[in-house]
Formats: structure tokens, C-alpha cells, sequence
């Protein structure tokens, strides 16, 4: 190829790869262009959330789609500009797009609402960076008002604060903790929640109860102590029934999280028990229902879930020492994950008929870090089915 | 210096190769599927949501249907009215039957001929002790619910509180002395259908009321394969070569369901809590309860 055709060569591919990529630099032509190119994402953004809110579909997917393209080119960018923190954002930017355009192709508007809330928010965290003026630059940083800014604690829809996001935890593209993965409690409270010493088959424990101290009242202290005595054959757990709340927290069997927009489900190996909470913003059914693991809504707070569980049935135990409660049981949990790999566990248990006042327990839930690991069953009800079916 | 015409062509030729790579190094060509699902995060094909069987009922592989209806069917071939039968759901051998090896055939034969009047425990399906249904038998006798995370799919089924957990991350099966109710599944994608490989199954619930069975040998390879956005046309071959003389396949329509109740949401359905049908069904026959009463002892 002669001189002439090389550059022409060259220029071409540079051009053409420029559509796609660009290098960082700090002329006046880039940050015009990249200023221009914000400026489209803003308009676009605008565009799909007037598509949303009029719940168009045709508009939403066209945006979403063109939204996609945008970030996506964003993101290269900023892996060439070798920024793997803005690089980050702008992939979560991203996927909320892609979830934008996934919810609309679906019909679902209220989590492609949600995913717009994410959008939004991983927008805003990046502005904070000002990556715009890394590169060697040592121009004070511009600290930009937004109207958008939360400046007060966030109400219940609201998407996690940048202010106080907690780099550690994986999130989901609405911002929220993604809880999903397989978890287990170390504590020995399926025994008995309260402190105690060993006994055959029982590891001593300090208890999950703060001030270790149940408050029932007079008849159900003495109900508790007939339970004690009788625990071996009484204990719902001996027949092999569902746990009930919030002992399935502290069974000693992992349980897996599947987390999606609206739905938290939680698998327990134990017994195959199913636990839903649903986070679509929904109330508990008209009741009273009489179910086994209640009823479980839950809201986010900042990164923590925070459930109301009702509807409770009065057959199972707290654990195996006898601590139970009636069908007026109302626990309150509140699940924080503190990294990756650590929930904080919390729950206040409120049941006007058995306790005097609400109390409170706390635990660690931890993460299975093992290489495949995954749940297997205790079926303690299908143990001695040979003796039917020889 | 004029720059010659090969060269300005050669350039021309480069920058629409050049595109053309890139189209397709970013994924833009679109694939030459007749339904184009939306993606989850992670890439697979979107099918989140409550499905179930268009044809329902676990009594009888080769004459689906359920097992509530049982005493009206019995009284009106006493009548001698015909009953509309819907075809087997083995579509594989073409004669609708499971192949079965000569002993495996008697010992079918032998607990459905004592369905209606069960004499000893062993008649009594595992289904109505509650015991989970295994793989595929869930599928067609409740409706049940999909979800998904970044490599796995979830099947919740809407009867017993039982579950499937699909890693789709190629990871080996457990180890073949775990035998588990509900089998251990792995998964994959394959364009729009996802391909599910069963092993590790306890078969200790059988695969109908009338007695149809395998070992714990038994090897399943399922394909959900979803033709639109709202149907599954679901197979699954069964390998056991102790029980039968050639693989077989059952094939069926999974449809989206409860479509029109906004907001549907999974309930609780605690079936072993409040189990007392097993002592009923045996009451009903005087040796049967006998054979209870012995075992106790």
C-alpha cells in the first residue's frame, strides 16, 4: 500500500473506532464533545422516563435502547481513560438501561420504574466523582448543585443514599444490596435463644436475646417451663414441621436467597421450606391467616431490608427449649449486610397474648464461601418411608 | 501525490469490514430466533413468572389427569359411559407406554390394580404422605414459579413448600451416593431453551398414583424450550437402564398462568402439618388396618 492510502488507512480506522472509543485527553474539542454527549444522555433520560410514566412501550424500548448504546460507548471510555471506579458506575448505568429496556419489552413498569431510580442514582454518583477533571489536572473540584441530592434521610421508595452507599456490597441495578447467595447462622439459638451451657448434643451458647431475658407474662412462664420438660416429643422441630419465624434464620441448615425486583425468596435446606418477602411495595393480605411462616413484606432503608412478618399460626417454637408465642406474634426484622460476605440479623418480636413487652434478638448471618457449594435436603419426614415402601 | 483509485478502494473496503467487525464484536446483529425474550442481567432469556401445565394431573403418565376426580370416573364406567381420555404423556415409544423390563412391569401392574382399595402402605402413593414429587412429576401437578439470579434458575412449585435450585455454571453433580427427593439439576442455556440434566434422584416417590417407577439410577435430561413469551413446550428423557429397555420420553405445554390476577403472589402451602389422609385412605380397608397396627408394634 503506498504512503498516501496508509494515512487514509489509518484515519479511517480511527475514525471509525472513534465512534466507539475514545482516548482520554484534556483538549478543548474532547471535552466538548464529551459535554455535548452528556448532555444527549440527560435528554434521553428525560425521554424514557416521560415514556415510562406514560407507560408507551414502542418509546420506552427506542429510548432504552439508544440509552444503552450511549453508556455502553460511556463505559469504554472510561476503560481506555483506565478509571475502573467510574468504570464500574458506568457499567451499572448500564445494566439499569438494559433492565430499563428488558422491563418495558415485558410490560413490567414498575421495575423499569425501579430500574430508573438506579439509573438515576449511579448518574448522580458519578457526576460526584468529577472524573472529568482527573487526568493530571489541578483545578479545584466545582461542586455542582443538584436538585436531586438527597439532603434528608430517604423516604421508603427512595434509592440508596450516595452519601453513605457502602462500596463493599454488591447491588442490584436499583441500587438495593443484593442479598442473593446462600447464608447460615453459627449461633447455637436453634437450642435454646437464651444463654446456657451444654448439654448431650447441645453446644453451649451465649444466646441471641439482648439482655437474655424473655418477658412473659406470668401464665406463659410457667406454659414455657411445660414446654421445656416436654421438648424432646413437643418440639414442633421432632415432627419435622416448618420452623416458622424467625427460627428458619437460625436453623442449622443454609438457606439460598434468590433476589428479584418485588420478591425475595428464601430457600431453606431445611424441610425444603420456602419463605416469600415481598419488596413490591405491597400490604400484608386482609387476615387473620393462620400460616406457618406468616406473612412478609419488606421495604429497603438505606441498606437495610427492613420485613413485617404477621399472620402466624401458634404451632411452632422460637427453639428447642420451649420458647413459644400465639397467633398474635409480630416479628420485626431488619437484615443489614455489613460486607459481601456478613449479614447483620435483627428482629423485635411483639405478641400482646404470651409477653408482657417486645424484645429483641441479633445474629450474624454468613455467607457459604465454599467452591460449589450448595443446598442438599433434610427431609426428616421421609427418613423412615423404607418402613412403607420396602 | 493523487492518491490511485485501488488505494482509495482498498480504504473504503477496510472501513465497511472494519464496521462489520465491530457489529458483530458488539453484539448488535440480531439472531434469527422466531422470539426475541428480553434478558435478566446475567444474559439469560427473561422467563420470570408463574407457569403451569395446560394438561394437569400426576394420577396416570399414559392418561393424565387428577386423582380427585377418581370416584366420579369409577361411577360413571359402572354406567358404562365412556370417558374422553386426553393422549399419554409419553411420546416416546410411540405407543404411549413405559417401557418396562418384565419385572418392573409386574410390579406397576401390581400397584394399580390396588389403587382404589389400598391394602398395604405400599399402594398408598408417597404424594399423599406429602413427600416431594421429584423430577418431573412437580411440574404437571401444580402450577409453580420461576425466578432468576445471575446464574441460576429457581422453580418454586405452588404445593408441598418444594423447590428447585438450576446453577447454570457448568459445576459437576454431587457426589452419586447423595440420592435427594427433588435430584440435583444442572442447567444451560441453548438459545431459548433451557436444558436441565437430573441425576442424584431418590425415587422414592414414584413418577404417578398408578405406580409408575424408577431407581435411583435413574438419569433425566429435560428441555424447557419457550417458543413465545408465554409457552414452554417442556420434554424430558428417562434413562434407567434397570427398570426400562430403552430411554422414553414424555413431552408436554406449560403455559403462563394467572395472567389476569394482578398481583398474584405465591402462598404458603404447608401439606405435611396438616397431613391426615394416609390413616383415612387405610381405614377404608379392614387388613390394611391391620397391616398399620402391626407395624406400630
Amino acid at each position: 500500500m503506498n504512503r498516501t492510502a496508509r494515512i487514509l488507512f489509518t484515519l479511517t480506522l480511527l475514525s471509525v473506532l472513534g465512534t466507539h472509543c475514545a482516548v482520554a485527553g484534556n483538549s478543548q474539542d474532547e471535552s466538548a464533545l464529551r459535554k455535548a454527549g452528556m448532555d444527549t444522555l440527560q435528554d434521553l433520560k428525560e425521554e424514557v422516563q416521560d415514556a415510562l410514566n406514560a407507560q408507551s412501550d414502542r418509546k420506552a424500548i427506542k429510548v432504552a435502547e439508544e440509552l444503552a448504546k450511549l453508556l455502553q460507548r460511556e463505559k469504554q471510555y472510561w476503560v481506555l481513560a483506565k478509571q475502573p471506579d467510574v468504570v464500574r458506575l458506568a457499567e451499572e448505568s448500564l445494566s439499569a438501561s438494559r433492565q430499563i429496556l428488558s422491563s418495558a419489552k415485558a410490560g413490567r413498569w414498575d421495575h423499569a420504574a425501579n430500574a430508573f431510580k438506579a439509573l438515576e442514582a449511579t448518574c448522580t454518583s458519578c457526576h460526584d466523582l468529577h472524573p472529568e477533571q482527573r487526568a493530571g489536572q489541578s483545578q479545584p473540584r466545582l461542586v455542582l448543585a443538584r436538585a436531586k441530592l438527597p439532603l434528608v434521610a430517604p423516604s421508603r421508595d427512595a434509592g440508596p443514599q450516595s452519601t453513605q452507599r457502602n462500596a463493599a456490597l454488591a447491588r442490584n441495578p436499583d441500587g438495593t444490596p443484593d442479598l442473593s447467595g446462600i447464608w447460615q447462622a453459627l449461633s447455637t439459638a436453634n437450642w435454646d435463644i437464651q444463654g446456657h451451657q451444654a448439654q448431650s448434643g447441645v453446644p453451649a451458647g451465649p444466646g441471641i436475646v439482648e439482655g437474655n431475658e424473655i418477658p412473659y407474662q406470668p401464665w406463659a412462664a410457667a406454659q414455657k417451663k411445660k414446654n421445656y420438660a416436654n421438648r424432646a416429643t413437643a418440639d414442633p422441630e421432632a415432627k419435622c414441621y416448618v420452623p416458622g419465624v424467625p427460627r428458619l434464620a437460625y436453623v442449622p441448615f443454609p438457606f439460598q436467597i434468590s433476589q428479584t425486583p418485588g420478591q425475595l425468596t428464601i430457600l431453606s435446606e431445611y424441610v425444603h421450606t420456602v419463605r416469600v418477602i415481598f419488596t413490591n411495595g405491597s400490604s400484608h393480605p386482609p387476615g387473620h391467616i393462620d400460616w406457618w411462616m406468616g406473612d412478609s413484606r419488606g421495604h429497603w432503608e438505606n441498606d437495610t431490608l427492613v420485613v413485617d412478618a404477621i399472620d402466624f399460626n401458634d404451632q411452632t417454637w422460637f427453639d428447642h427449649a420451649g420458647n413459644f408465642h400465639s397467633d398474635a406474634l409480630h416479628v420485626i426484622e431488619r437484615y443489614t449486610p455489613v460486607d459481601a460476605d456478613h449479614i447483620n440479623y435483627e428482629a423485635t418480636i411483639e405478641d400482646p397474648k404470651v409477653f408482657a413487652q417486645p424484645w429483641k434478638i441479633s445474629l450474624v448471618l454468613y455467607r457459604h464461601k465454599e467452591k460449589n457449594f450448595q443446598l442438599l435436603e433434610y427431609e426428616c419426614y421421609g427418613f423412615d418411608v423404607e418402613k412403607y415402601y420396602p | 501525490m493523487e492518491m490511485s483509485s485501488f488505494a482509495k478502494q482498498s480504504s473504503l473496503v477496510f472501513t465497511f469490514l472494519l464496521f462489520l467487525i465491530q457489529m458483530v464484536v458488539l453484539g448488535q446483529t440480531p439472531k434469527a430466533t422466531p422470539w426475541t425474550p428480553s434478558h435478566t442481567p446475567d444474559g439469560q432469556p427473561d422467563v420470570q413468572g408463574f407457569w403451569e401445565a395446560t394438561v394437569g394431573g400426576t394420577y396416570d403418565l399414559t392418561d393424565p389427569r387428577r386423582g380427585g376426580g377418581r370416584l366420579g370416573e369409577l361411577l360413571n364406567e359402572h354406567k358404562g359411559i365412556a370417558r374422553a381420555k386426553k393422549p399419554s404423556r409419553i411420546v416416546d415409544p410411540p405407543d404411549g407406554k413405559v417401557p418396562y423390563l418384565p419385572w418392573a412391569a409386574a410390579k406397576q401392574q401390581d400397584i394399580a390394580a390396588h389403587v382404589d382399595e389400598p391394602t398395604k402402605q405400599e399402594y398408598v402413593d408417597p404424594q399423599a404422605r406429602c413427600l416431594p414429587d421429584g423430577v418431573p412429576r412437580n411440574l404437571f401437578w401444580t402450577g409453580f414459579q420461576i425466578t432468576q439470579t445471575p446464574g441460576y434458575v429457581f422453580i418454586v412449585y405452588e404445593q408441598n413448600h418444594t423447590y428447585r435450585v438450576i446453577p447454570l455454571d457448568g459445576r459437576p453433580h454431587v457426589p452419586s451416593n447423595i440420592k435427594l427427593w427433588m435430584g440435583d439439576s444442572r442447567g444451560h442455556w441453548e438459545g431459548n431453551t433451557l436444558v436441565v440434566d437430573v441425576t442424584n434422584i431418590n425415587s422414592k416417590s414414584r413418577l404417578d398414583n398408578v405406580g409408575n417407577f424408577a431407581t435411583d439410577a435413574v438419569h433425566v435430561v429435560e428441555r424447557f424450550t419457550f417458543s413465545d413469551a408465554k409457552t414452554i413446550k417442556y420434554e424430558a428423557v428417562i434413562d434407567d437402564p434397570a427398570v426400562y429397555t430403552q430411554t422414553w420420553k414424555i413431552a408436554a405445554v406449560i403455559v403462563r398462568s394467572h395472567q389476569r390476577e394482578k398481583n398474584y403472589e405465591y402462598w404458603e402451602e404447608t401439606c405435611h402439618e396438616g397431613e391426615r389422609n394416609v390413616e383415612q385412605m387405610l381405614r377404608l380397608n379392614d387388613s390394611a388396618k391391620a397391616d398399620t397396627v402391626k407395624q406400630k408394634q
